[in-house]
């Protein structure tokens, strides 16, 4: 068994860099919005850089702990017991912006569907390995992810978190598509979607008046179509070279959530052009060393777990930045890695060792 | 067999894995590629659009310049003044900022309450609570702290002299515009330009940050008024008016070797700093907005046209008799009827014989009088310093007709404004030559002072008929119709004017334009006066009735404040050229070399000896004192018995004596009342 305790620098790098941007770029976007709301600047910096010092630390834990200790049916289990738990217990907590997302954990905001991706992606990894060699026969493949993977997605759709939901089910989706499932059926679930999307766009009136303002955000500029068009004035005047760090006006309170979902908007406000593409470079960097690491997998196991979490990083990333340049409707999902939010940076470092771990581990034959 | 499963996995895989990668290129090739749309193709529109949520302009108003005089005395300066606004979108209780805005103004009335609460009540984006509020009452609303209640700076005009030259210097609307005389003429000069203020907005409007454009000050404007002379003249005009029960009047005094003018009044008159509380009759400025037929002034204009073609010699013989003169149906007669027989030129003139004047201008005829009313400058507008300055009325030389030369030889059928007649007598005084008349003396901006410089219109007449004019208005004086301007120790000449006004379109037997026009001291000539008076009702209305002791008192006061030298040994009335004014060029030559010179130079700045002031009372030394231009430090009371310098010393101006006085039994009438 070749085993290399070396792991993926490239993507240790480009990790790295998205957390120390994001502890600048929360720090700049959020500064004025805490002290006008709390009279502490400092508060969502804080907040985020001791977030990012546990989630490096956590890192560096789980790149050291061998990826098949996770390669244990009870575990798995354990974890999405506790992922349903914490799901159906988060939907009793006080409801945020019209939301139950957050645990508050002494003080700290902890979102248990950012666990429950990692939990969806070893699952479907766990079965992926073990069932592959039929993957087309649905029943046996497919179904145990499908009633799990869609519990859960069903209890995120009740915080209502339609974006996190959505890029779990991509994610999901894409492990059995790279695990060889006949395009046949991707093709075929498309179709069925299409309708149960549009019922689901329908049933909830905020996410047709938000699909809506996408098509055309002028239509409305102080209404549905104000979020869009102020990322979109954010993102423009950002120019080439942007306004200069810590120089953006668009965060106050233009922009719904500079320090959140509309973080790349005030980078690419602050840092233009240049530092917007830098960003986007070290995602490109990841999906591709994450792919590169799935292909060079010891085992099937560490193949789907990498690309899985691979998948949730880059899907969610490049939503994210769609969103925000308004190719895409908007939706409430987080830049990974980059956003304010301690248990979804903390999740996502976590994934980033797991597969800075699988990267030690490179097979032989794979060359 | 597990290798080969293996492979096959690791087949299957790489090849979505590909696939996958392929939509990830494509994918973030497209947020690139929209990215460069908006940073660099849209980056210009959407910048736009931010800025126009972002930013507010306010103008950052520059500081007005100020006025002054010829001696730099303030006669208009701008002070900061806090302009209070409220954003009614940031006021929550309409009703209540009302309230507490009035109350800490301390000054509106329960109408002026409701008005602002409905004002603030209405949602627009800005209005003003108070306008160029006074430093107490924004302190006050400071105080208050209330929320969309915002403070701006804006200039206040302030004119400290208050009435003091207020049509000349016109007045300043709440917006730092001028809106009348130098205030409107120079605007644009005065005002400045003002900067901006970039208030960058978040999304609540609060302002974060200001860029601002610095305002560049507005110059300074030095007048060529006197302010001391401007103020006896205006008393004076006050009086006159007041004593003569007439309907108002102008005074205008010029410097006829400058064009300068040094002073111009009008009564009645406003008061700049509230000028909104005085209608146009108390705003307009009478001296240049005012025409008047001119009546026996202008016989001075017919004389030079006369003189200067050489139609008649001043001893030319001219009969007057039987008193009247035909033209078809009309006839015109000698003032109160009288017949003065053969007169000579110059006694056509002094006595302000009508028909000798008609007889005069007739012999210069049509095309001759018209060509010297140009020359002297009636007709058009005389000043750019006056943009409402009336051009003034008067016949095409083609058009004149027998009557019409009649009635322009003796002054009617002219509409002629005060400060014409008053550069048109310059140019007898100063040797022929017609001057711009001028108001502003030098802009100083950046440091640096401009000289507005004096302008020669043209030659009126040469320098030997503005000297024979000079005599014959000295007889005027001397013992003619202006016996009434005589001023003991200088010579004066001067001309009387009374007009009947046109009145239902006939000229009117009751309502008079009275005026009297010299200069003085006629030898050397100092100032040009022009008083007119229009409408006197209390006293016969006669040019020299009721103008020419205005003017004598204007006169008398203005040389003893200049401390003119009293005209001894009067040089020959030839010429006089005064050039002290050493910053002005001249703009023709020629023109500018007076022919025949006697005099050169001035009294201004030479030394002359101290009188001896002992066992006079404190006023008298004083009055003696202020004819010489100086001024004195009194110690004591009583009567002066020591004195520095010492009599027949020699004194310089600007020097200040010292006088000390001790009770004693006086010797000469001290404390006699003022005459």
């Amino acid at each position: 068994m070749a085993r290399k305790l070396k792991s993926d620098r490239v993507l240790f790098t480009a990790t790295l860099l998205l957390v120390c941007a994001s502890i600048v770029m929360v720090y700049s976007a959020s500064a004025l919005v805490a002290l006008e709301r709390f009279q502490q600047p400092y508060l969502f910096v804080t907040k985020q850089a001791l977030w990012a010092v546990l989630g490096i630390a956590v890192l560096a834990i789980t790149m050291r702990i061998d990826y098949r200790t996770y390669r244990n049916e009870k575990f798995v289990w354990a974890l999405l017991g506790l992922v349903a738990l914490m799901l159906v217990g988060v939907l009793f907590s006080r409801p945020v912006n019209g939301t139950r997302r957050w645990f508050s954990v002494a003080g700290f905001g902890v979102q248990p569907s950012e666990l429950a991706k990692i939990g969806c992606v070893l699952f479907t990894a766990l079965i992926l390995e073990k069932r592959r060699h039929r993957i087309d026969d649905l029943a046996y493949s497919l179904m145990p992810i499908a009633i799990v993977v869609g519990g859960l997605v069903g209890l995120i759709l009740l915080q209502p978190d339609f974006g996190t939901a959505m890029s779990l089910l991509l994610v999901v989706a894409m492990m059995v598509f790279a695990a060889g499932l006949h395009y046949k059926y991707f093709i075929g679930s498309v179709l069925c979607a299409l309708p149960a999307l549009y019922l689901v766009l329908v049933s909830a009136p905020y996410r047709r008046r938000r699909l809506m303002a996408f098509w055309d955000p002028w239509a409305d500029p102080l209404g549905d179509g104000f979020q869009i068009i102020q990322s979109l004035i954010a993102v423009g005047t950002g120019g080439v070279f942007g306004r200069g760090l810590m120089a953006g006006v668009q965060k106050l309170f233009y922009l719904p959530e500079p320090h959140t979902d509309f973080i790349f908007a005030v980078v690419g406000e602050e840092l233009g052009i240049i530092g917007a593409s830098g960003i986007l470079i070290c995602f490109c960097v990841i999906a591709w060393r994450g792919l590169r690491i799935s292909m060079r997998a010891e085992d099937t196991f560490g193949s789907f777990v990498a690309l899985g979490l691979t998948t949730m990083i880059a899907v969610q990333a490049f939503v994210n930045m769609s969103v925000v340049l308004g190719l895409m409707p908007t939706k409430g999902i987080p830049l990974p890695l980059m956003s304010f939010g301690g248990s979804s940076l903390l999740m996502n470092l976590l994934g980033m060792g797991v597969l800075l771990n699988i990267s030690q581990h490179e097979s032989a034959e794979a060359r | 067999m597990a290798d080969t499963s293996a492979n096959a996995w690791r087949t299957t895989l790489k090849r979505r894995l590909v696939v996958a990668a392929a939509v990830f290129f494509a994918w973030s090739t497209a947020i690139e590629a929209r990215l460069v749309y908006l940073q660099v193709f849209q980056h210009e529109e959407l910048l736009s659009r931010a800025e126009r949520q972002q930013m507010r302009t306010v103008a950052a108003p520059a500081k007005r310049g100020e006025i002054l005089d010829r001696a730099g005395r303030v006669l208009a300066y701008s002070v900061d003044a806090e302009s209070i606004y409220a954003v009614p979108t940031e006021i929550d209780d309409p009703g209540k900022a009302a309230n507490a805005l009035c109350e800490a103004l301390d000054d509106c009335a329960p109408k002026e309450r409701q008005l602002l609460s409905e004002r603030i009540r209405k949602g627009r984006s800005f209005v003003y609570v108070r306008r160029q509020a006074s430093p107490d009452q924004a302190r006050r609303v400071a105080e208050l702290q209330l929320e969309g209640v915002g403070f701006m700076k804006e200039n206040r005009r302030f004119y400290p002299n208050k009435d003091l030259a207020a049509h000349l210097l016109g007045y300043v609307g709440l917006d730092n515009t001028g809106l009348s005389g130098i205030e409107a003429t120079y605007d644009s000069l005065i005002k400045g330009h003002a900067g901006t203020v970039l208030i960058q907005t978040d999304a609540r409007r609060h302002a974060f940050s200001r860029t601002e454009k610095l305002p560049t000050a507005g110059a300074t404007l030095e007048l060529t008024i006197d302010q001391y002379l401007q103020h006896i003249v205006e008393r004076e005009l006050r009086a006159g008016v007041e004593w003569a029960g007439a309907a108002g009047g102008s005074a205008v005094v010029m410097d006829p070797a400058s064009g300068e003018i040094l002073a111009l009044a009008n009564y009645p008159t406003f008061n700049p700093n509230s000028y909104r509380q005085f209608d146009n009759n108390d705003r307009r400025n009478r001296a240049i907005q005012d025409l008047y037929e001119p009546g026996s002034t202008f016989k001075i204009v017919t004389a030079g046209a006369a003189l200067e073609e050489k139609v008649l010699a001043p001893d030319a013989l001219i009969e007057t008799s039987p008193g009247r003169i035909r033209f078809g149906s009309r006839v015109v007669d000698e003032d109160k009827g009288h017949n003065y027989g053969l007169l000579t030129f110059t006694g056509v003139i002094v006595k302000s014989s009508n028909v000798g004047a008609i007889k005069i201008g007739l012999r210069v005829g049509p095309q001759r009088l018209g060509d010297y009313v140009k020359r002297f400058g009636f007709g058009r507008a005389s000043s750019p310093d006056f943009p409402g300055e009336s051009p003034g009325i008067v016949w095409a030389s083609s058009k004149l007709t027998d009557s019409a030369v009649a009635s322009v030889s003796m002054g009617y059928q002219v509409g002629v404004t005060p400060l014409q007649m008053a550069a048109a007598m310059s140019t007898v005084a100063n040797g022929g030559e017609l001057l711009q008349p001028r108001v502003v003396r030098a802009v100083v901006r950046d440091g640096k002072r401009m000289l507005v410089p004096r302008k020669v219109v043209g030659r009126a007449v040469s320098t030997s008929t503005a000297a024979e004019l000079t005599a014959i208005m000295e007889q005027v004086v001397e013992d003619g119709t202006g016996k009434a301007a005589r001023i003991a120790g200088y010579t004066v000449a001067g001309k009387t004017g009374t007009a009947q006004k046109v009145v239902n379109r006939r000229y009117s037997n009751s309502e008079y334009n009275v005026s009297f026009v010299g200069f003085v001291p006629s030898r050397k000539p100092q100032y040009t006066i022009v008083v007119v008076v229009d409408s006197p009702h209390k006293v016969p209305p006669y040019g020299g009735t009721v103008s020419a002791p205005i003017f004598q008192r204007i006169a008398d006061a203005a040389l003893r404040q200049a401390g003119t030298a009293p005209t001894i040994n009067a040089p020959p009335p030839l010429l006089v050229a005064r050039r002290d004014d050493v910053n002005e060029q001249p703009t023709t030559g020629a023109a500018d070399v007076p022919a025949i010179v006697t005099l050169a130079g001035s009294s201004q700045g030479s030394t002359s000896l101290f009188p001896d002031l002992r066992g006079l009372g404190a006023r008298d030394a004083l009055r003696s004192l202020t004819r010489l231009g100086l001024t004195a430090r009194i110690h004591g009371d009583g009567v002066v018995v020591q004195q520095t310098p010492a009599p027949g010393g020699v004194i310089d101006r600007g020097s200040q004596a010292t006088l000390w006085l001790k009770r004693q039994t006086p010797e000469r009438g001290v404390n006699e009342p003022e005459p």
